[in-house]
């Protein structure tokens, strides 16, 4: 293995309210693929950022070679050779391929732009590395992955050393994603360096040299590929060691109140993102939908509440079948939802605490009456949800928006719980936000429970999941991996699944 | 015969403000800056033009004075609009309204003081009459046979496609448009190109109010601009925010322009009220049909805030 070429030490971070990275070393050897490896918000991304100089971090020093370096812009990362592919290409899709290669290049001296003049040294590096692009075609026009490989392109052009991939895989198809490790392996046969943030272990083990773990911000360990197993991955991931927190079962659970019956979703390129999905929940009862994001479980939730088409298999709610039924009359049914983004879909920023409480229950005879609006008993209502669910400020009239996520978290609940929902789906309910409010929004979860609702938390916190959950169905690509009894089952089973492994082999109850 | 070659001159004589305008707004919009300030830089653009050609004697200097003073203008909404990051479509009305103040004022202190209370007539532009060409048939008259603002019109079009889309900052200033945060991660000054544009659209402006006042009238009215800098903004719609589309859709409006004026003449018994509409009619009609947002710059009107670090 080769000298150390890049370290970082003792990396300090701290957003308002969250510490997204504390004392956290890293290093990286000339020619090696070193794979990071956690959670969802265990500070990889913000990590690299920094590496990428998009982020200054509060303490800590960075050495390339040996020397120490600030910095302080993507520029002068890309100075020092280090070139990022964010998971957001920094493209301009009505541009074509080889003009965002060359966009902002040796902007002194000569002005004409003479595509010309590039395209042999670009050309050089395609044919290098074996990265297909077509230098005179649209971005827009391009596959997710030659878009990538268009990044990879730009990034190279700008002579970098050490790459940085942000998980790339991720919007690529099994076929793409081997054409890109090929490139990889491609990069360090040059003695290029490469980090990459993956949640795919199969991929981990198969192409990187060594994998550090990050857990809630900190480094774990960092194991060589080749002595390590992924399902030592797994549990040093998610903590095997952590106590979770123990979720009284409490067999409350009644009849079948919502059966999902192979259900099919396609997005609008004709995707498809869920894929023959069943399944049963009960009054009474916690179904946790786990797995990593963008596995199809969001959708789901969507399709369940009818704000997206389901194009295929069918829905019951106490036997009656109501797939594709209109928002309004789930919400009649007593349909609650809690939706992933509380920001752009949960509420409305710049309203009061008030208004953003009122939203769905402005219809009712106590709060209007002829299309007007009834300030007395709303005050009255917004007063008894801000005490009941301890939202702070206790001023209904505070806006929103400045409020901390968890408090804004807490409208939302408040809002959605106080209908007294009979089915519930709340997605991710408490990313994002500190503890206690996470304690006092399951804690309001499993009452709800415990008042007979039919409850799903789709979550990608196993903590969460384990914490509140009777069953969990985990999902993986749109498809179910299986449904698992939560207490016969661990982490490392689930988080195995939650890569795709089915629940026949993954040797759980 | 003569009526085409009438329809014809009228219409570039009205195109012309109308593209001078729009290149402006086209280099705004292309930085991601919605200028909807046309129309008070022109109407400040036409008074000055006249003021300083009154003062120092020349229509050239009249309209660099008008350049310097737009410049200026252009600069207010730059600061607003990018470095405070203000409303682009507030500080734009802010500004036109302004103008109409500012004009009115300036025009009654110029006419009280200067004039002793009558309206003056300024130094403005002569035909330039091209040796030869300008005696061709027909063509001579319709093509060879205006004011020199307006060749110089047609050449600034041609330098500012040049610049777009033959240079390196041409291709950067094209990517501000689109998405801020690219250009920014790849160590372009991405306000700095901003307040050029911005700054560069005032002088096309004032070069537009100018020749309104210097090539046809040789004086300033009261909001003699009267809605053409609001048609400038369409053409640079309809135009495909690109320097010879404007040039295209700008003509297209002239034609209009000079059609309801042509029939004003002719007294249809029509209305001419309803005749000045046709200009506008023909905006709104030119919109529906425009490609949409198939060439609209996706960062026109946000303002680009650095990511906190």
């Amino acid at each position: 293995m080769g000298k150390v070429i890049l370290e970082m030490r003792n990396i300090c971070k701290t957003f308002p309210g969250v510490r997204a990275n504390h004392n956290v070393c890293i290093d990286l050897r000339e020619g090696e693929v070193l794979a990071l490896l956690g959670e969802n918000g265990a500070g990889k991304s913000v990590l690299m950022s920094i590496l990428d100089g998009f982020y200054q971090p509060d303490s800590g020093e960075i050495y390339i070679d040996g020397r120490q370096v600030r910095l302080t812009s993507p520029q002068a990362a890309i100075a020092r050779g280090i070139g990022m592919i964010h998971q957001h290409f920094m493209l301009i899709p009505v541009f074509t391929a080889l003009e965002n290669i060359i966009l902002g290049l040796e902007l002194k001296g000569d002005p004409f732009l003479r595509r010309e003049a590039y395209r042999s040294r670009v050309q050089e590096i395609i044919d290098r590395y074996g990265l297909a692009v077509d230098l005179d075609k649209r971005v827009a026009d391009m596959s997710v992955g030659e878009q990538q490989r268009v990044e990879i392109v730009k990034t190279l052009f700008r002579s970098a050393s050490i790459l940085i991939l942000d998980e790339p895989t991720a919007v690529l198809t099994p076929g793409e994603s081997r054409d890109l490790f090929r490139v990889i392996k491609q990069f360090q046969a040059d003695g290029k360096s490469v980090i990459f943030i993956s949640h795919k272990m199969d991929e981990l083990m198969e192409f990187s040299d060594r994998i550090t773990i990050l857990r809630q911000g900190e480094v774990i360990t960092t194991f060589d590929t080749a002595q390590t197993s992924i399902k030592e991955l797994a549990s040093t991931m998610v903590g095997g060691d952590v106590q979770w927190a123990q979720n009284v079962h409490e067999k409350t659970a009644g009849d079948i109140r919502l059966r999902l019956e192979d259900v099919c979703i396609r997005d609008q390129r004709e995707v498809e993102i869920v894929k023959h999905v069943s399944l049963e929940v009960r009054a009474g009862e916690i179904l946790a939908v786990a797995g990593i994001d963008g596995n199809g479980q969001n959708e789901l939730a969507e399709g369940i509440l009818g704000l997206r088409h389901i194009t295929g298999g069918r829905i019951y709610a106490d036997g009656e079948d109501i797939t594709n039924a209109s928002v309004k009359s789930l919400l009649e049914r007593g349909f609650g939802f809690v939706p992933p983004d509380r920001k752009s879909q949960g509420l409305v920023l710049d309203f009061s605490i008030r208004d953003n409480l009122l939203l769905e229950e402005m219809d009712r005879p106590a709060y209007s009456s002829r299309g007007f609006l009834r300030h007395r008993e709303i005050l009255r209502f917004a007063k008894e949800l801000i005490g009941k669910f301890d939202i702070r400020p206790a001023n209904p009239d505070a806006l929103v928006k400045n409020c901390s996520g968890g408090n804004q978290q807490k409208v939302i609940v408040a809002r959605v719980f106080s209908r007294r929902p009979r089915v519930l789906v709340a997605v991710n309910p408490v990313r994002g936000i500190d503890i206690n409010a996470t304690e006092f929004i399951h804690r309001r979860l499993l009452e709800q429970r415990k008042d007979g609702a039919c409850i799903i938390v789709v979550s990608t916190d196993l903590d969460e999941v384990f914490s509140i959950s009777d069953r969990i169905a985990v999902i993986c690509q749109g498809e179910l991996m299986g449904v698992c009894d939560a207490a016969a089952v661990t982490p490392e089973d689930i988080g195995l699944m939650m890569t795709g492994v089915r629940k026949e082999d993954a040797s759980c109850g | 015969m003569e009526f085409i070659t009438y329809i014809l001159t009228s219409a570039v004589r009205s195109a012309i403000p109308l593209t001078l305008a729009g290149l402006g707004g086209v280099l705004s919009e292309r930085a991601g800056i919605m200028n909807l300030a046309l129309e008070g830089q022109m109407l400040m653009g036409a008074f000055f033009g006249v003021y300083f050609s009154y003062a120092t004697g020349s229509p050239w200097l009249g309209v660099l004075g008008a350049m310097l003073v737009c410049a200026l203008v252009g600069l207010v909404m730059a600061v607003l609009s990018i470095r405070l990051c203000a409303n682009q479509i507030v500080v734009a009305t802010a500004i036109n309204l302004i103008s109409v103040g500012i004009t009115g004022y300036c025009l009654k202190m110029f006419i009280t003081n200067i004039g002793n209370g009558t309206v003056i007539t300024v130094p403005s532009f002569r035909a330039v009459s091209i040796p030869v060409l300008s005696s061709l048939p027909f063509l001579g008259e319709v093509l060879f046979s205006y004011k020199p603002l307006t060749y110089v019109t047609i050449l600034l079009a041609v330098l500012i496609h040049i610049y777009l889309y033959k240079t390196k900052l041409g291709l950067v200033h094209r990517s501000i448009g689109e998405n801020p945060l690219v250009a920014d991660t790849l160590g372009i000054n991405v306000n700095l190109v901003r307040y050029g544009a911005v700054v560069a659209c005032g002088v096309l402006c004032g070069i537009s109010g100018a020749f309104m006042s210097l090539s046809n009238l040789n004086q300033f009215q009261n909001g003699m601009v009267s809605g053409r800098g609001f048609i400038a903004f369409a053409a640079v719609i309809f135009g495909g925010w690109s320097p010879f589309g404007v040039l295209g859709a700008s003509v297209f409006f002239g034609l209009a322009d000079a059609i309801q004026m042509r029939m004003q003449a002719m007294q249809t018994g029509i209305s001419y009220h309803l005749l000045q509409c046709v200009p506008y009619l023909c905006t709104l009609v030119a919109l529906v049909f425009a490609r949409k947002s198939a060439a609209c710059p996706a960062s026109d009107g946000l303002p680009y805030r650095k990511e906190e670090t």
